[in-house]
């Protein structure tokens, strides 16, 4: 559902603050209904501390926040009933088997004994329980618990999931699956998660949230991200002469830097330029204008979630 | 917040409680405990001890030391083990986050403290009180040769009842005030004792505390009449454990998870 402001999250100035410990300064968060978003930051970050904000487990300090338009303290419970939640670690009662543990959290949604069988069966299968369903949770590895969390966390159906580290501790296989679920999830629901695989955000999520510190670094669709992170830059790789084509290159005044490194017979260009538009439409010919330069391969240089996260981190270290 | 606001998704949290303690062997253990253990005691004292006693040339009232026997160690007993039974039952929760998973869906803060005081509440008087409190009566009846006086008996267990209450309020409150199981255990335990012995020594003062409940107890049981102004503890102590459990569930609305 795409609520009146657009935003399925939205906080205005949200600090919580333990003493004199800011866990979170002035957090202005904005994820967009219907995205899956990344929120990203290093430990101790303050993502953990945001989450249980939203889901009113904690008090804010100062500040407010807004969940499909709904007030995250005065209507907490309100919002509790469209949202699903995983924790980071997973804690459920040991004595009760999955089956129970999600007709458990059904009960707090629905009344239909039948409808709410109907979920439970229908959460079983998305996470692949099915087979495990009447096992006690005590017996359940660390990836069965983790299937089981987001198992119980969408049986609402919820208009949006928070997953706290949702892949953490899982094995390559678990965390492909965990992928999968949440692709699958996305289909109706608004899913934001936190995590430390960098790799999985940009795999998954069209939207980035990034925090350090307790202050929001950077947010946005992930492909602004990655493309306002720096100029762009052009790798080429030649053979043969290539003064002249240096020469021009050089010349232009949307080209900012020219790395060159030279291997065997050829020569690689990392060619920054300040004005794409020209620099896609001019850069090759540029180069081709030499009749003596062969160009072996020209691309332009994608830059990975890990790069932009790591300038962003560490320029904020 | 309305009163349907204040105990949502109440049933469902009480149905959890209620299954966890009743379908292990936990309530087996303390019923068996309890009935045995007080049971076994109590006919040592009815059956045995005025035997050895003739055979001294000693005369004792089995009745009577039976009576001091079960209200003198029943009270005693049953604030221990409800202290032992429900010192984690907030405390565990919290740390392991239990609490917070549970408290992400949409219930009240007070259905969870309600339905958790309300399935160990009845737990507990059952497998500690009820349980060991019939098989109390039928042995005093048995010693009797005939049916003991059922409403004393009642009140004594009633009084019994309250004084668990107040110990099983405190546990609660206890865990939610503090993460540190010590710190109950050394409150709520140190309570008891330090009653139990104060009791004796501190005179008029007491009749503020719900440490005298047990000779009261005692007294309604043995026909003693007791004076009015023994009502004064009995009526304290609901107060008491009134204020503390409204204490825990604001305290508890307010706490971080």
């Amino acid at each position: 559902m795409i609520h009146q402001s657009g935003w399925a999250i939205e906080t205005k100035n949200l600090t919580k603050s333990y003493g004199d410990i800011h866990a979170l300064s002035g957090l202005n968060l904005a994820v967009p209904s219907g995205s899956i978003v990344g929120f990203l930051g290093p430990n101790g970050a303050g993502k953990s501390t945001t989450i249980k904000l939203l889901l009113g487990l904690i008090r804010p300090t100062s500040g407010s926040g807004r969940i499909f338009d709904l007030d995250m303290v005065r209507q907490s419970t309100d919002i509790r009933r469209r949202v699903g939640y995983l924790a980071q670690h997973p804690s459920f009662y040991p004595n009760l088997t999955a089956r129970e543990t999600l007709r458990f959290v059904a009960r707090f949604f629905y009344r239909d004994a039948n409808h709410i069988e109907r979920q439970v069966e229908k959460a079983l299968e998305l996470v692949d329980l099915a087979d495990k369903a009447d096992r006690m949770v005590k017996g359940f590895s660390g990836g069965e618990l983790q299937r089981l969390g987001i198992a119980q966390a969408q049986v609402n159906q919820p208009e949006l999931l928070i997953l706290d580290e949702p892949a953490a501790a899982l094995d390559p296989m678990g965390r492909e699956q965990v992928l999968i679920i949440m692709q699958q999830l996305r289909k109706r629901s608004t899913v934001f998660f936190s995590t430390h695989i960098l790799d999985d955000v940009q795999r998954v999520s069209d939207h980035v949230v990034i925090l350090n510190r307790g202050q929001l670094v950077a947010q946005g669709p992930i492909g602004d991200l990655l493309n306002a992170s720096s100029d762009p830059v052009y790798r080429i790789v030649l053979h043969g002469q290539n003064g002249s084509a240096y020469e021009r290159v050089a010349a232009q005044p949307w080209v900012s830097d020219i790395a060159i490194q030279s291997e065997n017979s050829a020569t690689t260009w990392r060619v920054q330029v300040t004005d794409e538009v020209r620099a896609r439409h001019e850069l090759l010919r540029l180069i081709l204008a030499d009749p003596s330069t062969d160009i072996l391969s020209f691309d332009r240089l994608a830059y990975e979630l890990e790069d932009v996260f790591m300038q962003l981190i560490g320029g904020e270290s | 917040m309305t009163q349907t606001t204040r105990l949502l998704g109440f049933r469902n949290l009480l149905q959890r409680e209620n299954t966890a303690w009743w379908r292990g062997k936990r309530w087996l253990f303390w019923s068996g405990i309890s009935c045995v253990g007080m049971g076994g005691f109590l006919a040592l004292v009815l059956f045995v001890l005025p035997e050895i006693a003739l055979t001294r040339g000693e005369v004792v009232n089995p009745l009577e030391l039976g009576q001091q026997t079960f209200f003198g160690l029943s009270f005693m007993a049953v604030a221990v083990a409800t202290i032992i039974l429900t010192q984690d039952i907030v405390i565990g929760e919290k740390e392991s986050g239990t609490a917070a998973w549970v408290l992400s869906k949409p219930i009240s803060r007070s259905s969870y403290i309600l339905a958790k005081a309300a399935a160990y509440g009845l737990g507990i008087l059952v497998t500690l009180i009820a349980l060991p409190g019939l098989v109390a009566y039928i042995l005093f009846s048995l010693s009797e040769g005939s049916l003991y006086p059922a409403g004393p008996f009642a009140l004594g267990l009633f009084l019994l009842v309250l004084h668990t209450l107040f110990y099983l309020v405190l546990s609660v409150l206890m865990g939610i005030v503090t993460n540190n199981r010590m710190v109950l255990l050394g409150v709520a335990l140190g309570s008891i004792l330090g009653g139990m012995l104060l009791v004796q020594v501190a005179g008029p003062i007491m009749l503020v505390t719900p440490w005298p409940l047990s000779g009261i107890a005692l007294g309604l049981v043995s026909g003693t009449s007791l004076p009015l102004v023994m009502l004064v503890p009995v009526l304290l102590t609901v107060l008491f454990t009134l204020v503390m459990f409204t204490g825990a569930l604001k305290l508890f609305s307010q706490i971080d998870l």
